[in-house]
């Protein structure tokens, strides 16, 4: 029971000692059993990727399915729901008439619904954009008078009553701008209440 | 385009089976590494070869994402090592839960160089045999105590008769680094073991 007890310690020593420690060897099954652990692996492996394979196929599927739904809903022969931001003639003033021999007004509303917000949502209104047949002109732009007077200009223009040169000439003589007045606000002055300054 | 597709497979196929029998042809040549590696941590036969089974499992599961094929010893020695280290740690909890019920049932706590090394007062062999394993018994624990990254260089230099080159490249470290740990390492042995047979001679 002497160990180390009547040995030199030198590196020779701990070395053929540390190698004769680390020198065991695994009993005989044991590569036979890791190859048998790598194939119960395989087999593993095998039904993950079938499964995962499947669920390709699944994913495929569907995706399949998505693109022949939305190709469906974009068909233009299907009869799509009117937009909201078409807007509707005014209630209370009737439009002028209009000159039948010019082209009908591009751009057409009234000064009513101009002031009022598009209640329809953004999705909804570029749907609405994608079909030519639909949506051919903007909400509002410009007031029916105006448009009558634009139709007439225009009328004006092409039967040589009006030479299209001079009317930037006639439009600064006609209408002047009117003086912008000045604007002056008074200062606001802040009293504090009568009843939380006795406290 | 069936034709194509029918290439495709077969080269998949192909390219599996170069895969398998790479694979195997590293189990073939690495098994004892890994069981070693196990063994220099567990000391039990047992529970090294489960070590180095679960080693290759895990190896094998992950093969196709190893890039750099020749690296696969020191991928693998690494792993071993870690399982290993962690296999000790579950052993030793295990134990610690299980001391109390056995004591009482007339167990005696193993020696630190239980299984293959353990020292069985009981037993009856011959002076030489015994003097042997307790030799054993202290490099053990000396090379236990030592730090982790100096006993991994004792550990690979002392398995196969690896030189510094190749344990350098099984660590990923240079040369020179693993001749120093390993300086460092015989030194803290060397003192370590002398301690013990002071103590013992006292």
């Amino acid at each position: 029971m002497d160990g180390y007890r009547h040995q030199e310690l030198t590196d020779e020593t701990i070395e053929k000692d540390i190698e004769a420690a680390l020198g065991a060897d695994p009993s005989p099954g044991f590569l036979p059993r890791i190859r048998a652990r790598i194939a119960n692996e395989r087999m593993q492996e095998g039904w993950f990727w079938s499964a995962s394979w499947r669920w390709a196929r699944v994913a495929a599927v569907v995706t399949a399915v998505a693109v022949i739904a939305v190709w469906t809903l974009r068909d233009p022969s299907r009869a799509p729901r009117p937009a909201h931001v078409v807007n509707t003639p005014p209630v209370e003033s009737t439009p002028p008439p209009v000159d039948s021999a010019l082209p009908a007004p591009a751009l057409v509303a009234s000064s009513v619904e101009s002031s009022k917000p598009v209640s329809a949502p953004v999705a909804r209104a570029e749907r609405s954009t994608r079909n030519p047949a639909v949506v051919a002109r903007p909400g509002v732009l410009v007031s029916l008078d105006e448009a009558a007077a634009l139709r007439q200009l225009i009328g004006a223009i092409a039967a040589r009553q009006v030479e299209a040169m001079d009317i930037p000439q006639l439009a600064a003589e006609s209408a002047p701008l009117p003086m912008i007045e000045e604007i002056v606000l008074e200062p606001i002055e802040l009293r504090p209440l009568d009843g939380l300054e006795s406290e | 385009m069936h034709e194509h597709a029918e290439r495709l497979v077969g080269s998949l196929v192909t390219a599996d089976l170069e895969l398998e029998r790479e694979f195997e042809a590293r189990l073939a040549d690495s098994s004892r590494l890994a069981f070693r590696v196990a063994f220099s941590v567990l000391r039990q036969r047992e529970d090294a070869e489960d070590v180095a089974q679960e080693a290759f499992a895990k190896a094998y599961r992950n093969f196709r994402q190893l890039r750099d094929r020749t690296r696969f010893r020191a991928w693998l020695v690494r792993m071993t090592w870690r399982m290993a280290l962690d296999r000790q740690s579950a052993n030793r909890r295990r134990l610690a839960r299980e001391l109390p019920v056995e004591v009482g049932a007339g167990f005696t706590w193993p020696e630190q160089g239980r299984g293959q090394t353990r020292l069985d007062l009981h037993e009856t062999t011959t002076a030489d045999v015994v003097a042997a394993r307790e030799r054993a018994e202290h490099l053990w624990r000396a090379i236990e105590a030592l730090p982790e990254k100096l006993r991994l260089v004792v550990v690979l230099a002392g398995i196969e008769g690896h030189d510094m080159h190749e344990v350098g490249a099984l660590l990923d470290v240079p040369e020179g680094t693993v001749k120093s740990r390993l300086f460092l390492a015989r030194k803290q042995l060397e003192e370590r073991l002398s301690w013990m047979v002071t103590d013992i001679r006292n």
